[in-house]
C-alpha cells in the first residue's frame, strides 16, 4: 500500500515535473525565436598611420641609456617624456592601437574590414625624384618619396595579413596622406608639390600598386569568396567606362579614378526576406578635385542598386566609405589660453570651392545643391538613407545628420572611425592635459565600428575602443597618471542603422 | 513506538549531515546603474574581481551581469567562469584557473552557473573571472556593463585581460556586476557527535523490531 502510495505519489510528482519542464522547453524555444542571427557583418575603421614628428604624447616610451645602470630597469612604460617606438618611426604606423585593434576584430570574425584610408603617412611624390643623379648612398634613396612610400605600404600589408587567414577580407579606401602630396613633407628635390597639399596621379597610381589587388579580387575572385564565404558583384569603377567622370558634381577630376571610387554587390545568404548589400567606395581626395565626393557617379550608382534590389525582389541596404568626413565633427579643441574654438572643417565641408552644377537627379528626385559639394553628397546619401563611414578626424564620432538640401526626411547616420592609431586630433593642448570640460569621453579612444546584418534584415551598428591610457583629473584635464590602455568598451550602439 | 523511534533517528542523522549550511554572497559588486561605460567579453577580452574565502568554504554559483549590447548574441550561448589564486595573478600570463565552468547566456541580466561545489583549501584572496574560453563559442561576444552600484560585499580589486600577452591588470580597470555565493564549512566535531547519536537510534529501533524491519521498509 505504501508502496503503491508512493508509487502514487512518484508519477504525480513526475507529471509536474514532466509539465514544468515542457514548459521550460517552449519558453526557451520562444527565446531563441526572438535571437536575430547574424548573416554578414564588417568592420570598418581609418588612419593607423604614424606622424614622425607630432606623435601623441601618450605613445611615447620611456627608454634607458645604452648601457647606463638603469638600463635593465626600463621596461618601456609610458612616458610623456619619452620617444617614439623605433619601429612605428621607420615605418611610420602606430603599431601598438592598430595591432590590438586588429587582434579583437580577428576574435569577432567579420566578413570584411574596409579600411577608410591614411595606412601611410605618405604625403610625398612618388616619382622618379628629380634628384636621382646626385643621389650617392643607399639611406638617401630609401627615404626619397616612392621608396618611403612603397615601404610603409609594404609594412601595413603584413600587418593586416593575418586577418585574411581568419576570415576577414580588407577592402581599401584611399585617404589624403595617401593620394596628396604636402610640399613640406616630400623629400624631392626640387619640391614639384603644389603649396600646401594636393592630390596627383603619381600618387593615386601608388596606392593602386600597393592596393590594386584587392580591389581587382573583388572581380577576379581568387580568394574574396574563399575568404569572406561570399561572392562580390563587382558593379562600378572597375574600368575607365564606369569609374567617376570628370566635370559636374563629381568635380573637376583630371585623372583616371578607374579602381578608386569603386562598387560591388553581396547578397548575404539566411536572411528572413532577400538582402542586396550594396557597397561603394569613394575617393575623397582625388587629382584635381580635393576634397570632393562623385556625387553625380554615387547617384546613379545608388540608383542602379535600387533598381537590380527591385528586380531581385530584395531589401537594398547601402554602406558608403570615404576617408573624409561629410560634416567636420567639433570636438572640444582648446586654443594656448585653454578657452573652447571652433574646429576648421576639414572634410567634404573644407571646400569653399562653387560647384557649377546646382542640382543632382536621380531616382526620380532633383536634389538642389546650392552649389556645395557636401550638400550635393548628403543629399544623395540621404534620398537612400544610406550610411556614411569616414575616417580623416583621429577621433570616434557617430551622429544621425539631416539633408542639408532639405529633398528628404531621413536622417542618415555619419560614422567617423578615424581613430586607428594615428595621434588623436583632440591633443594634449595646452598640454599635457586633456581640454576640459569634455566634450565627448570618447574622444581620445582608439576605436573602431562593426556593422552586423541579421537575419530579419536589421542593421545593427557598434562602436568599440579603449582609451590612452591616460588617467584625467576631471577639474583640469591634467594627467594624473599613465599607463597601459584601458579595457575594451562599447562606445556607441545603435540597433537600427537604417 | 518503533517507527517513532525510526523517524527521530532518521531526522537526528539527516540534520547533522556535514556540508549543508546556509550559502552567502562573498562577492557582490553590485547591479550596473547604466550601459554606458560597457565592456566587451569576447575570445580576446576578459575581466576579473578579487574577493576573499575562508579555508574550507564551498563556491556554490558564480553569476555575472552581462548584455547583448553588441547585437551578437542569442540565449543558450556560454561563456567562462573561472576562479583564480589570489597569488600571482596579475600580470602573469601563465595563470591558470583553480576551477572553471561554464554559464549559459539566457537574457540580459545575472546569468552564470549554480549547482557548483569548488572548495577553498587554503583561505585567502581569489580571483572570480568571465572569459570566453573553449568549449565556448569564440564568436560570443557580450558586453559587461560599468559603473554598478548598490553591492553588498566589494570586490577588493578589479582587473581586465585584453589579450596582449601580459595576462591581467588592474591598472585601469571598470568595476562590473560579479556575484560568488558561499557555503561556510561546518564545524565537524558537534556534527559527528549528532550523526553517531542517530545512528545509534537507528541499530536501537531495528533491535526491537527484528531481522525484518530493514528489509521490509527497504522493498
Amino acid at each position: 500500500m505504501r508502496i503503491d502510495e508512493s508509487g502514487s505519489k512518484w508519477g504525480v510528482a513526475t507529471s509536474v515535473w514532466l509539465t514544468m519542464a515542457l514548459a521550460l522547453s517552449l519558453g526557451a524555444g520562444d527565446f531563441a525565436q526572438a535571437a536575430d542571427p547574424v548573416v554578414f557583418s564588417f568592420a570598418t575603421v581609418g588612419d593607423s598611420r604614424q606622424d614622425p614628428a607630432t606623435f601623441d604624447q601618450t605613445t611615447a616610451l620611456a627608454i634607458g641609456a645604452p648601457g647606463a645602470a638603469d638600463q635593465a630597469s626600463s621596461p618601456g612604460y609610458p612616458s610623456l617624456s619619452g620617444t617614439l617606438l623605433p619601429q612605428d618611426a621607420q615605418w611610420l604606423t602606430s603599431t601598438k592601437p592598430f595591432a590590438r585593434i586588429l587582434r579583437t576584430i580577428q576574435t569577432e570574425k567579420p566578413n570584411l574590414l574596409v579600411f577608410n584610408g591614411d595606412m601611410i603617412y605618405g604625403y610625398g611624390r612618388p616619382e622618379l625624384p628629380p634628384q636621382l643623379a646626385s643621389i650617392t648612398t643607399l639611406p638617401t634613396l630609401m627615404k626619397t618619396d616612392a621608396v618611403f612610400e612603397y615601404l610603409q605600404y609594404a609594412f601595413w600589408r603584413g600587418i593586416v595579413a593575418p586577418l585574411f587567414e581568419t576570415g576577414t577580407y580588407v577592402v581599401p579606401v584611399p585617404g589624403n596622406h595617401e593620394t596628396q602630396c604636402s610640399s613640406t613633407k616630400s623629400t624631392n628635390s626640387p619640391n614639384n608639390c603644389a603649396s600646401g597639399k594636393a592630390a596627383y596621379p603619381e600618387n593615386e597610381q601608388a596606392y593602386l600598386a600597393n592596393m590594386g589587388d584587392l580591389i581587382e579580387d573583388i572581380q577576379v575572385n581568387e580568394r574574396f569568396q574563399t575568404v569572406t564565404g561570399v561572392a562580390p558583384v563587382p558593379i562600378n569603377g572597375f574600368t575607365s567606362a564606369t569609374a567617376p567622370a570628370t566635370g559636374g558634381n563629381n568635380g573637376p577630376l583630371n585623372a583616371n579614378e578607374t579602381e578608386l571610387s569603386y562598387s560591388f554587390d553581396i547578397t548575404p545568404t539566411g536572411t528572413t526576406v532577400p538582402e542586396l548589400l550594396h557597397f561603394v567606395v569613394i575617393n575623397t581626395d582625388p587629382s584635381g578635385a580635393d576634397a570632393t565626393a562623385p556625387s553625380d557617379w554615387l547617384a546613379a550608382d545608388l540608383s542602379a542598386a535600387k533598381s537590380r534590389a527591385a528586380t531581385a525582389g530584395a531589401i537594398p541596404k547601402y554602406f558608403v566609405f570615404g576617408h573624409k568626413p561629410a560634416f567636420t565633427y567639433d570636438y572640444n579643441l582648446v586654443n594656448a589660453k585653454g578657452a573652447h574654438q571652433t574646429v576648421s572643417p576639414g572634410g567634404l565641408d573644407a571646400n569653399t570651392g562653387v560647384d557649377p552644377s546646382a542640382s543632382v537627379s536621380t531616382d526620380g528626385v532633383t536634389i538642389p545643391t546650392g552649389g556645395n559639394y557636401r550638400n550635393a553628397f548628403w543629399g544623395v546619401i540621404a534620398h537612400y538613407n544610406a550610411t556614411y563611414f569616414s575616417g580623416h578626424e583621429h577621433i570616434v564620432n557617430v551622429q544621425a545628420i539631416a539633408d542639408p538640401t532639405k529633398t528628404s526626411t531621413n536622417t542618415p547616420y555619419q560614422v567617423i572611425v578615424g581613430a586607428g592609431g594615428s595621434p588623436f586630433d583632440d591633443t594634449l593642448a595646452p598640454g599635457p592635459a586633456e581640454p576640459v570640460p569634455f566634450t565627448n569621453p570618447w574622444d581620445r579612444f582608439y576605436g573602431w565600428a562593426l556593422v552586423q546584418v541579421h537575419q530579419s534584415g536589421a542593421v545593427t551598428l557598434s562602436v568599440q575602443g579603449f582609451n590612452d591610457g591616460a588617467t584625467y583629473n576631471t577639474s583640469t584635464g591634467a594627467i594624473s597618471s599613465l599607463g597601459a590602455s584601458g579595457p575594451l568598451q562599447l562606445l556607441y550602439s545603435i540597433s537600427s542603422l537604417q | 513506538m518503533n517507527s517513532k523511534i525510526l523517524m527521530t533517528g532518521i531526522l537526528m542523522a539527516a540534520a547533522s549531515l556535514p556540508g549543508i549550511a546556509s550559502a552567502s554572497l562573498v562577492l557582490d559588486t553590485g547591479t550596473p546603474t547604466s550601459n554606458a561605460m560597457s565592456m566587451s567579453l569576447d575570445s580576446g577580452d576578459f575581466y576579473a574581481a578579487q574577493f576573499s574565502l575562508a579555508a574550507g568554504s564551498t563556491v556554490t554559483s558564480i553569476q555575472a551581469y552581462v548584455t547583448n549590447a553588441f547585437f551578437a548574441d542569442s540565449p543558450g550561448d556560454t561563456f567562462t567562469l573561472a576562479i583564480y589564486s589570489g597569488t600571482n595573478f596579475l600580470n602573469n600570463r601563465n595563470a591558470s584557473a583553480l576551477f572553471a565552468t561554464q554559464g549559459t547566456y539566457t537574457g540580459d541580466g545575472w546569468n552564470g552557473a549554480g549547482g557548483l561545489s569548488w572548495t577553498a583549501s587554503t583561505s585567502g584572496n581569489y580571483w572570480a573571472a568571465v572569459e570566453i574560453n573553449p568549449p565556448g563559442d569564440s564568436a560570443v561576444q557580450l558586453a559587461l556593463p560599468s559603473p554598478v552600484s548598490g553591492g553588498t560585499v566589494a570586490a577588493q580589486d578589479f582587473a581586465f585581460n585584453d589579450g596582449s600577452g601580459n595576462g591581467y591588470s588592474d591598472a585601469g580597470a571598470l568595476p562590473f556586476g560579479i556575484q560568488v555565493t558561499a557555503a561556510s564549512p561546518v564545524p565537524l566535531p558537534p556534527s559527528l557527535w549528532l550523526f553517531a547519536c542517530g545512528a545509534l537510534a537507528l541499530g536501537l529501533a531495528a533491535r526491537r523490531k527484528g531481522p525484518g524491519l530493514l528489509s521490509q521498509n527497504a522493498i
